[in-house]
């Protein structure tokens, strides 16, 4: 495609670029059998929040497939196609029964692994409960959320757990909200350090209690995982160099650092305070799904209370759409920025800088795991049980280091990618004994007095 | 050591720890290089875009290209050559051998 067509190239030249350019829809189109899709399926995607599901069959849109969920009055949750195997009828006009859930139309009756319990208006012997079943998913509730399988039955995962399940000290609020578009430019958003200087910091002033050192350009280093990306980045104020790790976990799984606390002394391995997947409803709208951390005892800036977690809300600025236009113009927030780069942003129309070095090596990594899953070979998934859980890294570390003056960014480069080494040599550690061992090889190296 | 031009074959890989679908990175003093492998056969090219600044290494390898992240530019593996705007220039190869599992690639001093 030549240049001209996609960007504009010389002064007042807005009318040579009018001509329509097509998304990368290999990484942005994900319904049935299309290649992000079958990618996106082979991984536990959470697509509800267990609050949502009462005493009525709740209708939802994941990865453009419709789907009704529902809790039936067993306790167990069912996920099944929303369209009756009968006739199409939606289930989510359907009753919950004590085991699953029963159509409105003829009364087919569903358990909640879409076996047809009883078809009441065929004969006795009828031969349809043994040759049908309705679609369905696997499911699993974790503090809050659902999470399903949407992939091939025979290759069904191990349900991943991460380590920041399971935090002292965190309380796990789970939340979502919605967003008008594609799936990928928001998770973007999460392999973007730069964004948070400009959004963030300098546009209208700091938006985050605690992060206002984010008006200075960070120093970033990105480490390659075979299950994502571990990327830092890291400021200094006056004697302390303060690194935050983030945790990108493809396709769609992220944590960031702390929220609402002084980092202005040192700290060693502070934890996240965002668990979160952006799941895709269809390929022009997209659902948040996590957990905010409330952690009592790091969080001494927090206004927020349990009661701004939830549904289509967080505790902290700008990620929903329920502000003024005037307010969002004013002072844009992430909602702003990811929802208005087109309902599927158009790659070959944006023009990728420095700032963007996360954005395109998650890019380029989608790309060859859905070509991956597209022609048959393996790719690597996150494992971890509650015994041994995942282990993640983001949070913040902040180091007493004098400035060198001759080249402070280099000594931040430096130190940021120590750090992570030693991060990632405790990985035969779980638990308490990890941290106690970051913690003191951290100390040995930087000390703090 | 090639007596005449000065040209060294370096070490670069082992044949099974390239991938195919990404350029492995072999770093020569300060030149960054990108192994491409196509099948059963290597090749190297700069791994620095000639457009603007961007590293092969986190692009991946199309049929018998390789397409930069940042502006999606494509290169002939082979040749080096330009394919692709928005880059112009070709990039630079690197004679390539194998010898049992390991791979060589040859550089000579500006």
């Amino acid at each position: 495609m030549p240049n001209d067509v996609r960007w504009a190239t010389q002064p007042y030249s807005g009318y040579g670029i009018n001509g329509p350019v097509p998304e990368d829809e290999e990484l942005t189109h994900v319904g049935p059998g299309t290649p992000c899709g079958e990618y996106m399926r082979r991984f536990w995607q959470p697509v509800a929040m267990t609050s949502q599901l009462g005493d009525l069959p709740v209708a939802i849109r994941i990865l453009g497939e419709d789907l009704v969920i529902f809790r039936d009055r067993s306790g167990a949750i069912g996920l099944l196609h929303k369209h009756c195997a009968h006739r199409g009828a939606s289930l989510e006009f359907g009753r919950i029964e004590e085991h699953g859930i029963r159509c409105c139309y003829h009364g087919w009756h569903f358990a909640v692994d879409g076996t047809i319990l009883e078809t009441p208006g065929e004969p006795e012997d009828s031969p349809i409960r043994q040759r049908v079943c309705q679609g369905a998913y696997p499911v699993r509730e974790l503090r809050g959320l659902v999470f399903a399988y949407m992939g091939p039955p025979d290759e069904v995962p191990e349900f991943p757990y991460y380590d920041s399940i399971d935090l002292p000290d965190h309380e796990l609020l789970p939340y979502s909200i919605h967003s008008p578009c594609n799936w990928l430019q928001e998770s973007e958003n999460s392999m973007d350090p730069f964004h948070s200087v400009f959004l963030h910091g300098r546009n209208a002033g700091p938006q985050f209690a605690g992060l206002e050192h984010f008006v200075e350009l960070p120093v970033v280093a990105y480490h390659n995982r075979p299950e994502g990306f571990v990327y830092s980045h890291a400021r200094r104020i006056n004697d302390l160099v303060m690194i935050r790790f983030h945790d990108h976990v493809t396709p769609n799984m992220a944590q960031n650092g702390a929220m609402f606390q002084n980092l202005l002394k040192p700290k060693i391995f502070g934890r996240m305070s965002l668990t979160k997947w952006v799941v895709p409803v269809d390929d022009t709208n997209s659902r948040k799904f996590g957990w905010r951390h409330f952690n009592d005892k790091d969080e001494g800036l927090r206004q927020g209370t349990p009661d701004d977690v939830g549904w289509e809300k967080v505790d902290f600025y700008g990620q929903t759409a329920h502000r003024s236009y005037d307010e969002m113009q004013r002072n844009p927030g992430d909602w702003e920025a990811w929802s208005s780069q087109r309902a599927i942003a158009v790659h070959q129309r944006e023009y990728l800088g420095t700032t963007d070095e996360g954005v395109s090596k998650l890019r380029s990594k989608l790309k060859r795991d859905i070509r991956a899953v597209a022609n048959g070979k393996a790719i690597t998934r996150p494992e971890g049980t509650p015994e041994k859980p995942i282990h993640t890294y983001a949070g913040d570390t902040t180091l007493r280091i004098p400035k060198d003056n001759m080249d402070d960014k280099g000594l931040m480069d430096r130190v940021q990618r120590e750090v992570y080494e030693i991060y990632t040599s405790a990985d035969g550690y779980y638990g308490g004994d990890r941290v106690e061992f970051i913690q003191r090889e951290i100390e040995a190296r930087y000390p703090s007095d | 050591m090639d007596q005449e031009s000065g040209a060294a074959w370096h070490l670069a890989a082992k044949a099974d720890e390239v991938e195919d679908d990404v350029p492995s990175l072999v770093q020569v003093g300060d030149l960054q290089i990108a192994l491409c492998r196509l099948g059963e056969e290597f090749f190297a090219v700069d791994n620095i875009c000639t457009h603007e600044y961007a590293c092969f290494t986190d692009g991946f390898i199309e049929g018998d290209e390789v397409e930069c992240p940042l502006h999606q530019a494509r290169f002939d593996i082979r040749t080096g050559k330009a394919t692709s705007p928005p880059a112009t220039v070709d990039l630079r190869t690197y004679p390539v051998k194998r010898e049992g599992d390991d791979i060589y690639v040859q550089v000579r001093p500006d």
